[in-house]
């Protein structure tokens, strides 16, 4: 236990400074926006809140990929060269990127809640979902879905490195290219998702089988991983 | 498997094959969603409608309506109806009141009339049709005008 401790404070000393940047520009970006509401006589206070919240979504996007990227350049290297135990690594790695992504999840759950209760601020319809009901059920189903998506990313940028880091580039790129093609062979059904919400379900099924795949290989690459440095 | 994976003849052709892959990707979009066009915000919205506004969607083949809508309607009434060429409704919708509703409408092969009659003051409204243009073709039919309640 104080061991997992101690392994989760090293992890947060790597990713202190990119957190404290990204909060830097999320907060003068936040900043800009409120002042330009109140300046700019033809915008409302709902443009601020969109703005706010679209910032937050892509902010908290990029630190969770920091977060990813910084544990497989810095943290797994260093913690190996450290004789850290694989097997307690690989899970401490899994388990703090959830943790990240779960407190991020709660913290959108709460934003939207507050959303919610002010009646001025109309939400879009997104995944044929209206989100100005306020429906408790569409509100838990939209933070999973952040939730995993959010999930997926940082298993993917774990992978991507470590499958860099031991087979070659040209794997890394093979996989990029692989994801790419992917996602335009998908871009219609990808679109008449987010406007309608069409089979949400195998969606959602996708994105639970692929965290859970991305995971386990994760936990693989990192107990075979070779220090090279 | 780690060794074979780390072979150098494995690497590129495994690079060469994940090009190939996301090239006929590329070529995928371009042909079939870039040039035919899909965005489905744009493909109708409710700001295009006046009163009664009736098109013909003929169906090359089987393939999916997308519809969504939601409405806050002070007063008058919202129709949507989807009717085949033999006359049979394949879709009616009516709302005097708020409303959302996200419908997939499957369509056989032949020609549908798609008509949205609104008589509607005060109202606040988000309309998504999409169809697929690549089996879809959408002709007009003439519009008339039958109220003049329509605050657009």
């Amino acid at each position: 236990m104080e061991r997992n401790k101690n392994l989760a404070r090293v992890l947060f000393q790597f990713e202190k400074t990119s957190l404290i940047i990204i909060a830097l520009i999320f907060l003068g970006n936040v900043l800009v926006n409120l002042l330009v509401s109140i300046l700019v006589e033809s915008l409302t206070f709902s443009f601020f809140i969109t703005q706010f919240v679209s910032n937050l979504l892509l902010f908290t996007f990029i630190y969770i990929m920091s977060t990813g990227i910084n544990q497989m350049i810095n943290v797994i290297p260093f913690l190996v060269s450290l004789n850290v135990p694989r097997s307690r690594l690989a899970k401490s790695i899994t388990v703090n990127g959830l943790k990240r992504v779960s407190f991020v999840t709660v913290f959108f759950f709460l934003i939207k809640i507050i959303l919610n209760k002010a009646a001025y601020y109309s939400m879009p319809i997104i995944l044929g979902m209206d989100l100005s009901t306020g429906s408790l059920i569409e509100d838990l189903l939209l933070a999973l879905i952040v939730f995993l998506v959010l999930s997926l990313a940082y298993s993917f940028i774990i992978f991507l490195g470590l499958v860099g880091g031991k087979y070659g580039w040209e794997y890394l790129l093979g996989i990029i290219f692989i994801a790419l093609g992917t996602v335009f062979f998908l871009i219609r059904s990808l679109i008449l998702l987010f406007a309608f919400g069409w089979r949400s379900s195998v969606w959602l099924l996708l994105l639970i089988v692929l965290f859970a795949g991305l995971s386990i290989l994760n936990y693989r690459l990192i107990r075979n991983y070779e220090y090279k440095y | 498997m780690a060794r074979f994976l780390q072979m150098k003849k494995v690497k590129y052709l495994f690079l060469i094959l994940t090009t190939a892959y996301m090239a006929l990707s590329i070529n995928y979009f371009i042909h079939t969603v870039m040039t035919v066009g899909m965005d489905p915000f744009n493909n109708i919205t409710a700001a295009m409608f006046q009163a009664e506004h009736r098109f013909v969607l003929k169906a090359e083949e089987e393939t999916n309506l997308h519809l969504l809508l939601k409405t806050e309607i002070g007063q008058g009434f919202l129709e949507i109806n989807l009717m085949g060429e033999d006359g049979k409704e394949v879709f009616d919708y009516r709302t005097t009141s708020g409303d959302f509703i996200n419908e997939v409408i499957p369509v056989d092969k032949g020609s549908y009339i798609f008509t949205i009659n609104r008589d509607v003051i005060d109202y606040k409204e988000t309309l998504r049709l999409y169809f697929d243009k690549r089996y879809i073709i959408r002709q007009g039919m003439g519009e008339e005008q039958i109220s003049s309640n329509s605050n657009i």
